[in-house]
């Protein structure tokens, strides 16, 4: 079927975010592996396979609409050095997934393009479990130190 | 955090050499390497030598205002601000 041309531009947006998110989660997860903070990796990288199936959601609907879906850009991906770090940075990064996916949503229901803006809901749904996830991190660190909340990380 | 992927270099190597005298981002990628890879770093690193000239609005605007020769002369006192280690 074919798409209208901003869902299928607004789609390829919201692609490219999952795709740098797999990225830097998966970096995050091995640099964490690394360290040996295995509770952390083993998080990071469902996050990042959670970020895989929902490209996978985004490509599969891309084709429907006839439109191309665009693997090739990726946006930065930002490694942070330390665990606080690391939040802060996928915290960015899943902000603007969530911008982008609220336009995307706003931009679908203007096209009357309802199976595209159910995607995107349930996308924009899990993303912000992720935001929620690493700020409930950040408030434990906040108030239990760094150094008692990666000994639990181990 | 890694601003360079391509070559590991980190936020605070790129400041390093933007203390020692780097005014561009040509500067910073001849001088640190950072930047010479893919290029998906260099906005990041104008970022960073714009945040770091903002901490001397005297030299930024000399820099900005004056001819190459004096770039050169402002990129010298940005290097010996750095030897210093002077913040402002």
């Amino acid at each position: 079927m074919k798409g209208d041309k901003k869902v299928i531009e607004v789609l390829n947006q919201v692609l490219t975010n999952e795709l740098t998110g797999i990225n830097q989660y998966f970096i995050h997860s091995k640099m964490n592996e690394n360290w040996g903070y295995t509770k952390l990796a083993a998080h990071m990288r469902a996050e990042s396979i959670d970020e895989m199936k929902h490209a996978d959601e985004i490509i599969s609907r891309i084709l429907y609409l006839e439109g191309v879906p665009n693997l090739q850009r990726l946006g930065k991906v930002n490694v942070g050095e330390t665990i606080p770090e690391q939040f802060k940075w996928d915290k960015g990064l899943e902000v603007n997934a969530i911008t982008d996916l609220k336009t995307g949503v706003n931009v679908c229901r203007e096209a009357n393009d309802h199976g595209t803006r159910e995607l995107m809901e349930r996308i924009l749904i899990s993303e912000e479990e992720h935001y929620d996830w690493i700020e409930a991190q950040e408030g434990l660190i906040e108030n239990v130190g760094l150094q008692n909340y990666l000994a639990q990380q181990i | 955090m890694f601003v360079c992927l391509c070559h590991g270099i980190t936020d605070s190597e790129v400041k390093t050499t933007v203390r020692r005298g780097a005014t561009s981002v040509d500067d910073v990628t001849e001088k640190c390497g950072a930047g010479s890879g893919c290029g998906m770093c260099k906005e990041q690193i104008q970022d960073i030598i714009d945040d770091e000239m903002t901490h001397t609005p005297l030299l930024r605007s000399i820099s900005k205002a004056c001819s190459k020769r004096a770039r050169r002369v402002t990129s010298d006192l940005i290097q010996l601000r750095g030897q210093l280690g002077h913040e402002g």
